[in-house]
């Protein structure tokens, strides 16, 4: 554990000294979004800027919103104990990114994002790392190539955000803007599957039938005290939400009192935008959406796959959040 | 004053024969007398612009009406976990197009059960238009997508709402195993003729749908115009999104329609409806 914590910190000072010096990070060297719009935007005399991350793969636990605490496999900053989905990284297009995994957990495992950057799997107690320059501007899922399907379901997911280099409030660099963004990963899981790897039984793969369902980790009502799913806001406001699908399933978005207009798919600016108030996010994809709050109230965002509105088929938990507008 | 008014009854005591001679229990809306039940749930009617008031009659404290996509304020939303249960809902329709009405109680199993209908928001002047100042039509159709789990009526073993298995597949309440069976989903029309379909998702699976190799324009979805039409060969649709086709036929003959229902993990085909267009 030693020895490996050291060469993962090497190999995150190097990547730090690849830049100026002006990337501001974290004791885990997490940026958050917060720091993203206050350093610097491009690394002087050109060039990319650098942005590293640091994360670890761990065992642990998950908690149901019914009470079982169910083993999990999940992602880590360099600080903090395994969340699911893992944590959120942000950076800005163009920069170039590194992300380092440090093995800690007792099986194989890699970092991916689909279609822009494949890291090959560590051993355990093992160092790998991913390295890609940031594509456009969007919402991605990252997740554990090895062992796939069953280490993304049993947690080993998260999302990559990238925003704009000079217009953080846009959803890319000429794209419509928006008041406040709120990040929502969609994902379920097999409470026989964690089970059986928790006890390091095989798992059949081919028949998978989740019953929890999670909008950040979390089934309603306990995730009603996340701010990115119980969301405020004001009449007036157009916000920015980010929906990654980190799950095996689809999981089809309602929106209650409010239509929203679809802008980005999988980091990708649509076209033109569609209005709706129910869209799929498949297994791997990402929507954004944009919705303008035209009258207060108290309104349900959920699953009309109405049995991932449920946690182990009781209804109302599992994917459903609210929108607070006064 | 509402410009449209409407009373619904609810009866729990409702059953569908299915084309292998069982009765699935259903909790069918009726019409506006209480008398004759109906699965789905009789279409509502307004036109943009007006107002609507819809009655639940012996709503008993139990159920709600949610008008999806009609976007009520909280008190005419139909969400016990938001506002408390009433039974009279009020709300503006301001934009052409499809929707559907559905209890929003325990809604996991009061959707399963049938308690939904179709609910179209014709243009101001009430024309053959797909929106005002839309595209017309000569006919128009609603067709509601929907799945039965039988074992989702039993009491011994209670069944877990989390693991959903269908083994039948609708449109418009009708098993859609045999064509013949579902004909009054039918459509009949003359060459050249528009259609305006309008297809509604009341299941849990994800669906598509294929109109026998017959051409077709996805015109709206969810209330709004596509800022652009799409033509797919097969329209994929998921649960409780509307999708408006038009399509012109040109060629006489009688064309077989086909909604399959794909499985949520592996998207292998669980089960298929079918019907057809008939063109004269």
């Amino acid at each position: 554990m030693t020895e490996s914590r050291r060469i993962d910190r090497r190999l995150f000072l190097k990547a730090c000294a690849l830049g100026s010096g002006a990337v501001a990070v974290s004791a885990s060297g997490l940026l958050t979004f917060a720091s993203l719009t206050t350093d610097a935007g491009r690394r002087e005399g050109g060039g990319p800027m650098p942005r590293t991350f640091s994360l670890r793969a761990r065992e642990g636990s998950v908690q149901t919103v019914d009470g079982k605490s169910l083993y999990a496999r999940g992602f880590a900053d360099d600080a903090g104990s395994m969340s699911v989905p893992g944590p959120a990284l942000w950076a800005r297009e163009g920069e170039w990114i590194t992300i380092a995994l440090f093995n800690d957990a007792s099986q194989e495992h890699g970092i991916a994002i689909d279609g822009v950057a494949n890291g090959p799997p560590a051993p355990p107690g093992g160092l790998t790392s991913v390295a890609f320059l940031a594509p456009h501007a969007g919402t991605y899922v990252y997740h554990d190539p090895a062992g796939s399907p069953l280490n993304g379901a049993l947690g080993m997911y998260g999302a990559l955000i990238i925003t704009p280099v000079e217009t953080p409030d846009r959803v890319w660099s000429e794209g419509p803007a928006f008041a406040r963004q709120h990040l929502q990963v969609l994902s379920e899981l097999d409470e026989g599957w964690n089970v059986s790897s928790g006890l390091k039984a095989p798992v059949d793969t081919g028949t998978y039938r989740p019953n929890y369902f999670f909008f950040n980790g979390r089934g309603f009502p306990d995730s009603d005290t996340d701010p990115n799913v119980h969301i405020r806001g004001s009449v007036g406001e157009t916000i920015l939400i980010r929906w990654a699908n980190a799950g095996l399933v689809p999981h089809s978005l309602h929106t209650h009192g409010y239509h929203f207009r679809i802008v980005q798919r999988d980091g990708r600016p649509e076209a033109a935008f569609r209005e709706k108030d129910n869209v799929p996010v498949y297994p791997g994809r990402t929507i954004d959406v944009l919705v303008t709050f035209d009258q207060p109230g108290l309104y349900p965002i959920h699953d009309h796959i109405l049995m991932a509105n449920t946690g182990n088929g009781v209804y109302p938990q599992g994917i459903m959040g609210m929108f607070e507008v006064v | 004053m509402a410009d449209r008014t409407y009373v619904l009854w609810l009866r729990k005591n409702g059953s569908v024969r299915m084309h292998d001679g069982i009765d699935i229990g259903v909790w069918p809306f009726t019409d506006s007398k209480g008398q004759v039940s109906l699965f789905p749930g009789p279409l509502l009617l307004s036109n943009e612009g007006q107002t609507v008031q819809v009655t639940f009659k012996n709503n008993m404290n139990e159920h709600t009406f949610h008008f999806h996509g009609i976007d009520a304020d909280t008190p005419n939303d139909g969400v016990p976990e938001t506002y408390p249960v009433v039974d009279t809902y009020t709300f503006l329709t301001d934009h052409a197009g499809t929707y559907w009405y559905h209890c929003h109680a325990n809604t996991v199993l009061h959707q399963q059960m049938g308690m939904y209908g179709p609910f179209v928001v014709l243009p101001a002047d009430g024309s053959n238009r797909a929106w005002t100042d839309g595209p017309g039509f000569a006919k128009q159709y609603a067709w509601i997508l929907s799945e039965f789990d039988s074992a989702w009526r039993l009491n011994n073993p209670k069944p877990n709402f989390a693991y959903f298995n269908p083994d039948y597949f609708l449109i418009n309440g009708k098993d859609g195993f045999d064509p013949v069976s579902a004909a009054d989903t039918a459509i009949t029309c003359s060459a050249g003729d528009t259609v305006l379909l309008r297809l509604i998702h009341a299941g849990y699976l994800v669906a598509q749908v294929s109109l026998g190799g017959l051409p077709f324009s996805v015109v709206a979805s969810d209330g709004r115009p596509l800022p652009v039409p799409e033509s797919p060969q097969v329209l994929e649709m998921a649960s409780g999104e509307r999708y408006d086709l038009l399509l012109t036929p040109t060629v006489p003959g009688t064309y077989p329609v086909r909604v399959d229902y794909l499985d949520w993990y592996t998207r292998a085909v669980r089960g298929s409806a079918r019907t057809t267009v008939t063109v004269l």
